[in-house]
């Protein structure tokens, strides 16, 4: 005989897809709740990662890059003893196809001057043209202009420095640094640009001046203090940084992530991890009251019933199948059906985003955008569906282990 | 039908049986011995509450015992683990309860075809055979519908025809008839009489109602746990033609009893 002897998943399939039908309007609120949760969740989800996306480009783009290789020890003593006296060895790799941009930077402490007045700056020289590769600080000048190749005089000033000492574009400002031996010197610049990037630690501290000029004036013939490396995506970071600590001495040289460069950054991944966790966690409520409401009413509704296919012979192992099924079919379609809908909901916000401009102006700082892009990433969607499934699937065992176990006689004797 | 070479069935000796809610015990049987003999149609009697339920039951494997030893079929049921009790009430029993006895969600014939499938029966043959006892029960126009397009008396019908379609030794109805109107009532009665003297099986029925207590070959009385009276061969056999049975068509039960008979691994 072609049919199979046993009764199986096939059969109680079929049985679990017609009980549920039994009670469209049960299946049904059950089903649009848990679209209705899953979608939204799917949704904040998705600002989460656009929003921590947009907020991973603008902090790597304006200023710190992907990687950024010091000599060893930099990082925390910020002094220009702490010089790379080679770049050029370190750059031999930057033809990884990782790699699509870098730059070499002095960084140090000074002072700038315009006439009586002064302010602390964080002095930033760098290639003119190399730098444009790896970041966009270029992009980000609200008047004048950016660094000219070949003008060794060219300064650019964040915004909130500028205001301090009341600068003007073409105004004459003395910078003032310390030489490696602990030499003070100054310099004059001529104000070709003012930068405003909406980062606090450009916007306040910034003096950005030609990689050579800072060469020369600081007696470091050809050092530097950071090669900066862009790579492709954001992800690629990890890879090239193994291939980096490989092939360079970690005893000459600190290679940093980007996310290792501000402390700050790390508290904000956390708490972006941490939010992540309050909707996973929203989510496995949801379902698991969802699913076990449904199937403990179920259950209680068919007692009389599922005493009956016990008492004419059905094995336990059967009931629990029947009743499972019912519950993996309902997390199924509802978490599949509110993925796809929280989904459509994103994919028409598109790149249009939600504009949070009018709520606040704190996306001003701190590397946000007022409009939030909403992204779907594989990532969450594993998590989503991963997690609605795992707790769906534990909500629905308990009522499907509870129906296997329910006294016969007792169920029987249910009129 | 022959009485002289009868054997005992169903062997019930000094069987008891007391329900504990909290430390409350509300006694159900109380030292109960019956015999029950092959193709026997036997009705348990009794007021509410005696504990015909509670007997027919521990007899379908359904429920366990304090004390006393319950044999059916050779099989000793009470030192029976769940999957074998299973199995037992699979193979050896039909039931048919006092109302709601079908799977809601299933036709007539897939609720009959459903313990034939559990017997490991092929889905086609399943059906068959359902198709063959819905006429025998006078449904076989109704295998389409749902319990829910059914009249009460057509569901016990289906209820009783789905116990036999497994071909079992023994039928044990609990008040098959109680949800039911005096005509339906006595119409079931009249099937279940026609099948009983059809077929080669052991019927064991509670009832309260008195054409259900006039079809019987033996009547027992339960009271308070107790068996108080037993009529063996004491009432007259009951007298076809006093019940009106609309039930024609029989010798197609004698054309399964065929099918049966031809395939003795059923
Ligand atoms: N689950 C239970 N818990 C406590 N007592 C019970 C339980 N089931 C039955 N009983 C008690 O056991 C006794 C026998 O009950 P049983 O159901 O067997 O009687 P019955 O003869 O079938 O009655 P009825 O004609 O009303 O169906 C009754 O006193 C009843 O209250
Ligand atoms: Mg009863």
């Amino acid at each position: 005989m072609a049919d199979t002897a046993r009764l199986g998943i096939g059969y109680y399939l079929r049985l679990s897809l017609r009980n549920l039908l039994r009670n469209p309007r049960r299946t049904g609120i059950t089903l649009i709740t848990m679209v209705f949760g899953i979608s939204t969740l799917t949704l904040l989800g998705a600002l989460n990662d656009g929003w921590l996306n947009q907020m991973k480009t603008n902090f790597i783009l304006s200023f710190t890059g992907h990687i950024q290789i010091h000599s060893q020890g930099f990082e925390a003593s910020q002094s220009l003893q702490d010089s790379i006296s080679e770049p050029d060895e370190i750059l031999r790799y930057t033809d990884y196809a990782e790699i699509i941009g870098w730059t070499l930077r002095i960084r140090t402490s000074g002072l700038a001057s315009l006439g009586g007045s002064s302010a602390g700056v964080q002095i930033m020289a760098t290639d003119p043209e190399q730098e444009t590769w790896v970041t966009s600080i270029h992009e980000n000048i609200s008047a004048g202009r950016w660094l000219s190749p070949g003008m060794a005089d060219d300064l650019l000033l964040g915004r909130n420095v500028a205001q301090s000492i009341g600068a003007k574009l073409g105004d004459k400002i003395i910078l003032m640094a310390q030489r490696a031996n602990g030499e003070m010197v100054s310099e004059v610049f001529y104000l070709r640009g003012v930068l405003a990037t909406g980062a606090p630690q450009i916007d306040r501290t910034l003096a950005v001046i030609p990689l050579h000029t800072a060469q020369h004036w600081l007696a470091l013939q050809n050092s530097v203090t950071d090669i900066v490396l862009r790579t492709e995506h954001h992800d690629d970071t990890d890879a090239l940084h193994r291939l980096l600590v490989q092939h360079l001495s970690t005893d000459r040289y600190e290679i940093l992530r980007w996310e290792e460069l501000d402390p700050m950054v790390s508290q904000w991944l956390n708490f972006s991890d941490a939010y992540g966790l309050v909707v996973i966690f929203v989510v496995i409520l949801l379902v698991l009251t969802e699913i076990l409401n449904t199937m403990l009413i179920a259950l209680h509704d068919r007692q009389k019933e599922l005493g009956i296919m016990v008492a004419i012979g059905t094995k336990k192992s059967q009931i629990f199948l029947m009743m499972m099924l019912e519950a993996v079919i309902l997390i199924l379609l509802g978490s599949l059906l509110g993925y796809l809908s929280g989904g459509l909901i994103v994919y028409f916000l598109g790149d249009q985003g939600i504009d949070l401009s009018h709520f606040s102006n704190a996306f001003q700082f701190f590397y946000m955008d007022p409009v939030i892009q909403p992204l779907l990433t594989q990532d969450s969607a594993i998590r989503i569906l991963g997690t609605t499934f795992v707790a769906a699937l534990i909500a629905g065992i308990y009522p499907a282990w509870k129906a296997a176990q329910l006294p016969v006689t007792q169920s029987i004797r249910i009129q | 039908m022959d009485t002289t070479i009868t054997q005992s069935i169903i062997s019930v000796r000094d069987l008891s049986k007391c329900y504990w809610i909290g430390k409350v015990p509300f006694p159900a049987l109380n030292r109960v011995n019956l015999e029950i003999y092959d193709n026997d149609f036997t009705v348990l009697a009794g007021r509410s509450g005696s504990g015909k339920s509670t007997l027919l039951n521990i007899v379908g494997a359904l429920e366990s015992a304090d004390t006393g030893e319950v044999v059916v079929d050779n099989q000793n049921i009470l030192q029976m683990s769940a999957d074998q009790r299973t199995q037992f009430r699979l193979q050896t029993i039909g039931f048919v309860f006092q109302a709601y006895n079908l799977i809601q969600v299933l036709t007539a014939q897939e609720n009959v075809a459903y313990v034939c499938r559990l017997q490991g029966k092929s889905k086609l043959e399943s059906l068959e055979i359902a198709a063959h006892w819905l006429d025998a029960v006078g449904l076989g126009e109704l295998g389409s519908r749902r319990p829910n397009q059914l009249s009460g008396g057509q569901q016990q019908r289906v209820a009783v025809a789905r116990a036999l379609a497994t071909n079992p030794k023994i039928v044990l109805a609990d008040e098959p008839t109680a949800n039911l109107d005096t005509v339906t009532a006595q119409k079931l009665v009249c099937l279940l009489q026609k099948l009983h003297d059809d077929f080669n099986t052991t019927f064991l029925i509670s009832s309260h109602d008195p054409d259900v207590k006039n079809a019987s070959s033996r009547l027992i009385k339960l009271s308070d746990g107790h068996v108080i009276k037993r009529w063996d061969e004491a009432l007259p056999p009951a007298d076809p033609t006093q019940l009106s049975c609309p039930i024609k068509n029989l010798s197609l039960s004698q054309r399964l009893r065929r099918l049966f008979e031809g395939n003795p691994a059923q």
